[in-house]
């Protein structure tokens, strides 16, 4: 499947009633789900048009959240697969013109915590205060990363696995757009 | 700057004082303007749609006062709730680190949609990066409000629908003239009286709405440093309140945007919050979070709730952009 075939799929589903959609194919399993809660992808919250709060209005724009697993990770991962993961990142932006970090590559083991909304990131509880983690401290499922604000809306990032922060992919009091990468995390 | 007190507010005082003062011991002060039996009880029921902490006893059937600084109790507030859903779990605390930090325990124990926690003293009051807020008990109503299903990105728009609810209130309740600060600070000529801060809940469906008013403080009453720049109800509008009432007016408007937003969307709200908001036009300072201060013109605000701010021209500046953060101080304009 190549990432135009993709991006059909997701804007057909997008159009249709489906909220649900499961698929298996060479080595990649796709699985596409539409939130019709009250939702706004990040692309559309820069622009938030809140019409998409209207139930109707909310089926119809719903981002839809795409998880992409390997089947069996062969060490050779499918080439396909980092680029599928970049392109859903990219999905909403067609939508809204938007800046959109590529994914990083992934990596073995290893897992990336992204912003759940477009706001400025805080890496401590309030200036000056130490950082809520540093590069290379354990974290533990429920901990709390980073904050995310937006208009006096507080978002506490909490992490849900285990593991190593290895990389830290933001700079404190930076804006985040939705869904870029925040944390490298090695799952332990 | 100071609001006018009319003949008929210092009729409405004197009838006031003249019912708390028997029950509060103090002497009876002259009323300034002494109203006629008929017409003191049409005063009265103004008063009583005004928020005073005046209220009929149908068992003795006359007019009664309160104390306006009497302590909060559950069972009052939800007496008087004229809500579908909103606070009818309500959760009352004597004392409370932070009324958001208990929703947050209480969104942990799944707790029904619009549950109340309502503080009567907070410990530790905050507001946005930590910052203190000051909630002694008796003068204020600090509360959150647990609102759901609102995932993160589109739960910013419950910080202007909240300051909304907040401002109408103060406008057709207390008769002051309130505007918002963007995002969502309630001031009265110039001075805060109403904070606000909205934590996404760790269930990524529920918002918690962290409400400040300062209703009954004196100026004294107010820390050194916040004496300039913060006020209370009473302050402005020179007579006393009840808060038992307010945050039930506060709920009511709350709940009805709310409802009003899941049904036709955001339009109405954000136009209502365009029409309320004293940034939009405004000369202004940007204090961003990475220090950097900008100063230039706000000229609207973006459906998505971020000001669009035209830089004074330096440089490349001048042109018009989107700011979602940053705290934003009023300029005078010079003339």
């Amino acid at each position: 499947m190549n990432l135009k075939e993709l991006k059909e799929l997701i804007e057909a589903m997008n159009r249709s009633a489906i909220t649900h959609f499961e698929m298996e194919q060479e080595g990649l399993k796709l699985s596409l789900r539409k939130d019709t809660a009250l939702q706004i992808n990040g692309a559309q919250a820069t622009a938030m048009t809140m019409s998409a709060l209207s139930p109707a209005a909310a089926a119809a724009n719903a981002p839809i959240a795409v998880a992409a697993v390997p089947i069996a990770a062969p060490p050779t991962a499918p080439a396909n697969l980092p680029a599928a993961t970049a392109m859903l990142a990219a999905a909403p932006a067609a939508v809204t013109p938007a800046v959109v970090t590529p994914a990083p590559a992934v990596e073995e083991g290893i897992t990336v915590i992204k912003s759940p909304m477009v706001g400025v990131f805080y890496e401590a509880p309030q200036p000056g205060a130490p950082p809520f983690v540093k590069i290379g401290d354990q974290i533990s499922e429920g901990q709390v990363l980073c904050i995310i604000e937006a208009m006096k809306l507080m978002n506490e990032v909490q992490a849900e696995i285990e593991g190593t922060i290895v990389d830290i992919l933001i700079k404190n009091e930076e804006m985040a757009e939705f869904g870029q990468p925040l944390f490298k995390v090695k799952i332990k | 700057m100071e609001i006018s007190i009319g003949e008929r507010q210092k009729t409405k005082m004197a009838i006031y004082e003249a019912l708390a003062n028997p029950l509060a011991g103090r002497p009876v002060a002259a009323p300034a303007a002494p109203a006629a039996p008929g017409e003191q009880a049409a005063l009265l029921a103004e008063m009583a749609a005004e928020g005073w902490p005046v209220y009929f006893d149908t068992a003795l059937a006359q007019w009664q006062a309160r104390d306006g600084r009497r302590l909060l109790s559950a069972a009052e507030i939800g007496a008087q709730l004229p809500t579908k859903w909103l606070g009818h779990n309500l959760l009352y605390y004597a004392e409370a680190d932070s009324t958001n930090l208990m929703a947050k325990l209480c969104i942990a124990q799944q707790v029904p949609r619009g549950t109340v926690i309502v503080a009567e003293k907070q410990t530790a009051g905050r507001g946005r990066l930590l910052r203190h807020w000051v909630s002694l008990p008796r003068v204020g109503l600090w509360f959150s409000v647990i609102l759901s299903p609102f995932a993160p990105a589109g739960a910013a728009l419950l910080s202007f629908l909240t300051a909304v609810a907040v401002c109408r209130v103060i406008r057709e309740v207390a008769g002051l003239p309130a505007v918002l600060k963007w995002p969502n600070d309630v001031m009265i000529c110039g001075r805060k009286v109403c904070g606000i801060l909205l934590e996404a809940g760790s269930d990524g469906q529920s918002v918690i709405v962290g409400v400040g008013l300062n209703v009954s403080q004196r100026r004294d009453e107010f820390p050194a440093a916040l004496q300039e720049t913060a006020t209370s109800l009473a302050l402005e509008a020179r007579r006393p309140f009840d808060r038992p009432f307010l945050l039930a007016a506060i709920l009511s408007q709350i709940e009805t945007r709310v409802e009003t937003l899941i049904d036709t969307g955001s339009a109405a709200l954000m136009d209502e919050y365009r029409s309320l908001c004293a940034t939009i036009g405004k000369r202004v300072r940007i204090d961003f979070p990475n220090s950097i201060a900008e100063y230039g013109v706000v000229s609207g605000v973006a459906d998505s709730g971020a000001v669009i701010f035209i830089p004074d021209a330096i440089g490349a500046g001048g042109r018009a952009r989107e700011v979602m953060a940053g705290d934003i101080t009023h300029l005078r304009t010079q003339t």
